[in-house]
This record gives C-alpha cells, sequence and structure tokens, in this order.
C-alpha cells in the first residue's frame, strides 16, 4: 500500500512540476477547465522530467530522479512567478471540472450526462485496479521498455554499455526512452523494479486521455451530454479492457502505445482548436505535444509527419486568406515538435541501430514500383482488424459508414483540417506496409491493432463532430446552429 | 400493436433471461466454489449477460416520453435490437463488471502476500514464465551481480537479460549472426522453423533466408577478442520450452574461445 502511495505522491509532483510549463504554454488563454489543464500538466511533466534527465546524461554521464524534482520546483516557481509579476491581463485562470460546474441544464441531457460519468468512473477504477492486479510482464513491456528503466534505475544513464555496446543483448535499444525513464522514477522511489505498481502509470495516461477528451468535445460544439457520451465511447473500446487487464493486451506493445496515442491526441486537437480559434496555446499544444509523441515511441515521427500533412492542407487549401503566414505556421509546428524532442535525438546518436527498421532506405525505385503487390494483402488484414467489433467496437465501422457524407463536408472546407489528418494518417500507414523491410505478415499481425489504437480518439472525436450535427437528444433550437453554423475547417 | 404493448412483452422476455441466467450463475458458481471462481470461462459469460441484460432492463424506467425526437415505437426497436446486440454480441462495455470482479480479487491476493503465479491465473505472458523462474532464481543465485554471461539460447534472450540485469548477457558471436537474423528482420526464432517466412522476398532484397556467411576464422578471432574484452566466464544455455534441458557454467574464457 505505501507503494501506491509513493506512485500516486510521484503523479501529482510530476503533475505540479508540468502545471507549472502549463501556466506558461497556456499564457493569454483566459478560463482553462481542469479536464484541459490537468491531463496536460501531467504530460508536460513528464516531458519535462524526460528532457531534463536526458540533458543531465548527455552532458554529466548520469540522469539522477533528484535533478527532475528539483527541474519541476523550479518550473512552477517560474510558472507560479509568471502569473503573479506577468501582464494580469494574459494571467491564466485554473478553472474546475466543468463536468460538475456546469453539467447540461436539461432534465434528460443531465441524467444522460451523469450516467454516463458513473460508468466512466466506474471504468477508471477498473483500469487502476488491473494495474495493481497484473504485472507488466508482456515480451515487449519487460525485454523493451521496463529494461531500459531498470538500466537507467542502476546506471543513471542510457549511455552505458547495455545501450551502446552491440553484442549486449537488448531489444530494440534505440527506441524512444520518455516512458522509460517515467518507469526509472517510479522504480527510484519505490525502491527497486515492481512490476506491478509501474502500471499505474498507464491506467493515469488512461484517465488523463478520457480528460482531456472530454474537455476537447466540450469545448469544440458538442454541447449537452455528448461529450460525456463522446469520452464514455473511448473508455467503453474493449481493446482498452483488453490492454489494461492483460500485460501485453491486444497491442503487443506493452501498453506505451497508450502514451502515444494521449501525445498524438493533444497534438492533432490543439491544431484543430488553433485553425478554428488562432490563439497561441493551441499552437503550443500542437508543437509541444508532437514533440513528446516523438519522445514516446518511433510512430511519433508519422504523427509529426500527419499534422504536418494537416497543418499543410489547411494553409494551402483551406481558403484562409494568408497563404505564406500559415504555410510558415504549419511548418514551425513540425519544428516545435523536433526542438521539444531535440534532448532525445541528441542521446540517440550515441546508441548503436543494427537492426534493420529503416523505412528511408525503403524509397527505392525497384521496391516502389513492386510494392502494390502487397496491396490486397495489407488491405485484407487491416479490413479484417477494424471490422472486428469484440475490439473496437462499432467505432471503424461507423467511420467507414460516415465516409458518404464526410466526402461532401471535406470538398466545403468543414473539418476540413482532422478530416485531411486523418486521410493522411491512414495512407501515410498504408504506405509503411507497402514498402516494410520487415516480414510483412509478422508486421501486420503484430501491429494493425496498436496503429489503430493510436488514431481511435480522433476517429471518435470526428464521429462525434458527425453526430453533434444530427443529435436526436439536443433542441432543435441548437441543431439549426449546429446545421447551420459550421465554421470552416 | 402499440408501441408500448411491444415494449412491455420485451421487457418481459428480458426478466426471464435474467433470472434463467442469474440461476446458472449461482449453479455455475457452486460448482466451480472454490476452486477459483472468477477464472471460470463460463462464469464470465454469465456474468457479461447478466449485466447486459441488467442494463437493458434498467431502460424501463427511462421517461422515454420525455424525448420529444423518439417516439415508442423507435423505443421499442432499440430495445429489441439492444438485446439481440448485447446478448449475442457481447461486445465488452459491461465487461469492465467481470473485470472489476476479477481485480479486486486479485489486488486483494497481492496485498495479502500472494505469489504471482497463485493470481496470475489466465496471464498467457506470465504464466509462460513462472515455470522458468525457478531457473532464473537459480542463475541469479549463482552468478554475481557483476559477472558477464555468454547466451546460447532460443527466443527469448531479450527477457533473459532483463531478468538477470544487472549481469551483462551477451550473445556469443556465431550467434550473433542468428541472432542478428532474427533481429535485423524482425522474426521470431518460431519464424526460422515456418518454410513460408524462409521464402525469398523478390520484393525485399533486404531480408535474408538465411544468416550472412562470415569466415570461421573470423568468427573465432572476433569470438576470442569479444570474451576476453568483455571478460566472459560464464555460459548460459537455455531452452525456454524445455527449461530441465538449460543449464549454466563456469568456464575458462580461454575454453570459450577456442572452438
Amino acid at each position: 500500500m505505501t507503494g501506491v502511495v509513493i506512485v500516486f505522491l510521484y503523479l501529482i509532483a510530476v503533475s505540479a512540476a508540468g502545471m507549472g510549463v502549463a501556466l506558461i504554454v497556456f499564457r493569454g488563454a483566459g478560463r482553462v477547465a481542469a479536464e484541459v489543464w490537468l491531463p496536460v500538466s501531467f504530460a508536460l511533466g513528464l516531458g519535462l522530467q524526460a528532457m531534463v534527465l536526458l540533458s543531465a546524461m548527455v552532458a554529466f554521464g548520469a540522469g539522477p530522479v533528484w535533478l527532475a524534482g528539483v527541474a519541476g520546483l523550479v518550473a512552477l516557481g517560474a510558472g507560479i512567478a509568471l502569473q503573479i509579476k506577468g501582464d494580469p491581463a494574459r494571467r491564466v485562470d485554473l478553472g474546475g471540472f466543468q463536468m460538475f460546474a456546469n453539467p447540461p441544464a436539461d432534465g434528460n441531457q443531465r441524467a444522460l450526462h451523469f450516467a454516463a460519468f458513473a460508468l466512466i468512473a466506474f471504468f477508471v477504477v477498473v483500469v487502476y485496479l488491473n494495474a495493481l492486479s497484473y504485472p507488466f510482464t508482456s515480451y515487449d513491456g519487460r525485454a523493451i521498455w521496463s529494461y531500459k528503466a531498470k538500466v537507467m534505475l542502476h546506471e543513471q544513464s542510457i549511455l552505458g554499455e547495455a545501450f551502446t555496446d552491440p553484442y549486449r543483448i537488448h531489444y530494440h535499444r534505440d527506441y524512444p526512452v520518455l516512458v522509460p525513464i517515467a518507469m526509472y522514477a517510479i522504480y527510484d522511489l519505490t525502491g527497486g523494479v515492481n512490476e506491478r505498481l509501474v502500471r499505474m502509470l498507464f491506467s493515469t495516461f488512461f484517465l488523463m486521455q478520457v480528460l482531456f477528451l472530454y474537455g476537447m468535445l466540450r469545448r469544440i460544439g458538442t454541447g449537452g451530454a455528448l461529450a460525456m457520451v463522446g469520452a464514455l465511447f473511448y473508455c467503453a473500446t474493449p481493446f482498452r479492457d483488453d490492454w489494461s487487464e492483460r500485460d501485453g493486451g491486444a497491442l503487443n506493445s506493452g501498453a506505451v502505445d497508450i502514451p502515444l496515442s494521449f501525445f498524438a491526441m493533444v497534438s492533432v486537437l490543439g491544431f484543430l482548436l488553433f485553425w478554428r480559434e488562432r490563439q497561441r496555446w493551441q499552437y503550443l499544444l500542437g508543437g509541444v505535444f508532437g514533440g513528446l509523441a516523438l519522445m514516446t515511441k518511433s510512430e511519433g515521427v508519422v504523427i509529426v509527419a500527419v499534422a504536418l500533412a494537416g497543418n499543410m492542407a489547411v494553409a494551402l487549401f483551406g481558403r484562409g486568406g494568408a497563404i505564406k503566414r500559415d504555410v510558415a505556421l504549419a511548418i514551425g509546428g513540425v519544428l516545435l515538435s523536433f526542438a521539444v524532442a531535440l534532448p532525445w535525438q541528441i542521446a540517440k546518436s550515441g546508441i548503436p541501430n543494427f537492426y534493420d527498421e529503416d523505412y528511408g532506405a525503403q524509397f527505392r525505385p525497384d521496391i516502389l514500383l513492386g510494392a502494390w503487390q502487397r496491396l490486397g494483402v495489407i488491405l485484407y488484414t487491416i479490413g479484417k482488424e477494424i471490422v472486428f467489433i469484440e475490439k473496437w467496437n462499432w467505432y471503424w465501422v461507423a467511420l467507414i459508414a460516415m465516409v458518404p457524407a464526410a466526402i461532401p463536408a471535406w470538398l466545403g472546407r468543414r473539418e476540413f483540417f482532422l478530416d485531411s489528418l486523418l486521410l493522411a494518417w491512414l495512407s501515410i500507414y498504408l504506405f509503411v506496409y507497402m514498402v516494410s523491410p520487415l516480414n510483412l505478415v509478422f508486421h501486420l499481425n503484430t501491429s494493425t491493432s496498436r496503429l489503430a489504437s493510436h488514431l481511435l480518439p480522433l476517429v471518435l472525436v470526428r464521429l462525434i463532430l458527425f453526430w453533434a450535427a444530427r443529435n436526436p437528444f439536443d433542441t432543435p433550437a441548437r441543431l439549426a446552429v449546429l446545421r447551420g453554423g459550421a465554421a470552416p475547417c | 400493436m402499440s408501441a408500448e404493448r411491444a415494449l412491455g412483452i420485451a421487457m418481459r422476455v428480458v426478466d426471464v433471461l435474467i433470472a434463467v441466467v442469474f440461476v446458472s450463475v449461482v449453479a455455475n458458481a457452486a460448482n466451480t466454489w472454490p476452486v477459483y471462481i472468477v477464472g471460470d470461462k463460463l462464469l464470465a459469460y454469465h456474468f457479461k449477460a447478466l449485466f447486459w441484460l441488467l442494463v437493458v432492463r434498467s431502460a424501463s424506467v427511462v421517461p422515454w416520453q420525455r424525448f420529444p425526437v423518439l417516439p415508442p415505437i423507435r423505443i421499442a426497436a432499440v430495445v429489441v435490437a439492444g438485446i439481440v446486440y448485447l446478448l449475442f454480441l457481447h461486445t465488452l462495455i459491461l465487461t469492465n463488471f467481470y473485470s472489476a470482479v476479477v481485480a479486486v480479487m486479485h489486488t486483494r491476493a497481492a496485498f495479502k502476500g500472494a505469489t504471482d503465479a497463485e493470481i496470475a491465473i489466465d496471464i498467457t505472458e506470465h504464466n509462460k514464465w513462472y515455470p522458468r523462474m525457478s531457473f532464473v532464481i537459480k542463475v541469479q543465485e549463482l552468478v554475481p551481480e557483476d559477472a558477464a554471461i555468454a547466451y546460447i539460447g532460443d527466443q527469448r534472450p531479450h527477457i533473459m537479460s532483463y531478468l538477470l540485469y544487472p549481469r551483462r548477457v551477451y550473445a556469443l558471436p556465431e550467434m550473433q549472426t542468428t541472432l542478428n537474423q532474427s533481429i535485423q528482420d524482425n522474426w521470431t526464432w518460431s519464424h526460422l522453423e515456418d518454410p513460408f517466412h524462409k521464402q525469398e522476398d523478390p520484393q525485399n532484397p533486404r531480408r535474408r533466408p538465411t544468416p550472412p556467411d562470415l569466415a570461421p576464422e573470423r568468427i573465432q578471432a572476433e569470438m576470442r577478442r569479444m570474451i576476453a574484452e568483455r571478460k566472459i566466464e560464464w555460459v548460459l544455455y537455455y531452452d525456454s520450452l524445455y527449461t530441465d534441458k538449460s543449464f549454466i557454467e563456469r568456464v575458462d574464457p580461454a575454453t570459450l574461445a577456442t572452438p
């Protein structure tokens, strides 16, 4: 029980440190709901911890956990100082939980809102209990992620020979380390490797993702109970049950795709809001969280690439007017992501890579010309995956069913950013399979679930946006507004 | 038939189903208790069905008439479709009920000091490892933490490396060629036994069906250098399928370097 308390205190401390950074990021945003600032603070705290410890490892050869604590205190102090001494007009107003402060006024909507909340609370408790009851023992969980954390626990570095000696047995030694660094901190604070307690980290990511999804759905215009129902949909995805209940789960990745999915969601929704409202904090969220995705898994590169694709689509074809400025903003967002991930890029340069996951080398005419022959197998496997309703519920099927209605919306530049981005994302994953240097069947069978999980929160956002304009529970007056007043992007 | 009457009939059907499943749950629980009640799959499905049915039944207390755009006939249709959906597809929204029971029991057992083997009945990967852990523990007791180990074995080198850390676990050069093949092509070793995976892939010339052909003298020279540099004094032979055939031995580095 002491370990549980220590892990919770650690997670709170990380969020407090991240809040210092969040107060800087949200500057000028006015009132920010707790459903937004809390998840963002948690993620920024973990990002700060990774950046500081990686920088210390590169600069001094060791990154002790206390150093992250000091950096967290400095960040919190800086954020508070800016709140007190800075321009009062740009001060951040940290709001409470809107789900309690401003529930829907209508009786039926309110009942639906709180019923959905009760189920979400139940699911979250189950996820935490599962974390404590099943150890983190999947193959990748141990061989890739926990091994890195264990090495850091003993050596306080990723630049020792456990990482750099090619003869040392270390699976995917150059995979990003944001999550292993958080695991290392938990191991350090709880007195050693604990494969149960460490899973609370992933449960917290799940909780934060649900909170943020709710907060964003409220903000982007789905009124009434729909935001809570949308969050409930995410909770109720069976794959979520898989990863929380069984250690490797359906994702075969030691649950690290959950943080990646969270970072990707915040990055994309940050840019989505930015193209609608043009506020600085939204742009920062988009860029910074792209950087966190880069520091979490190799697929982070894809996430940054699709964010760029979505941003460029809006900049060039979104009828925004100032094309040059918007293109610069689109590219600047990507540069911000790489700047955030710079400590990892520097640290990674000292780690050898002697296995073939080099997709860049696949851009050769002979491979590209022959790649179409793989299309049948790829589409069949992906199709089989997404119609598997016992894993993904009806969400992917619903997305496909929505396509005929979404095409006119896309052509009319409504939800243009999100649709362009989802299209780019699916295209990139399809292309990755077409040129994959790995055995294709093996690659498909071990990765389609996790790739689908990366996209799922945004698929749900798209479905909710689609439903919002046709919500049978909404009032006629509000429906008229939603149907008639859809803004570009 | 009016919509209200259709809804009423649907709810009676649900009531009967609830009663049947409830009796079945009790009978099943009595049958399996005290072996491992929550590990029983049949019982799990009963739990799912029961919970779903209760959810559907609760639909009858919702004041549907307050929803202006949903006439009663649609409500009845939704309820009937819901029964079919929930009973036959088990799409897991509320398997959390079962999941929660399992989680509470496991957590409680863990806090009471139960071993992983006693708790993790249905964790496949963990179960696969538990019988092997006795061998790992023996190695941990025998080999000092600052020692270096050469690994010869099957497809679990990465887990062994993890479990034995901070002992340094190395792949021998002669094995490294094979290991590289496995890692570089991202195959598991079992794939190597699969004829399909041995086929050449004309679209992917980088995929090698056979290990690179290195000269024996080069391998030996590399091996001697590697062993001497890393002060390897232990060799671990590991077979995850037949753990009793696995062993670790202390060797003279000079002997180890000799082919």
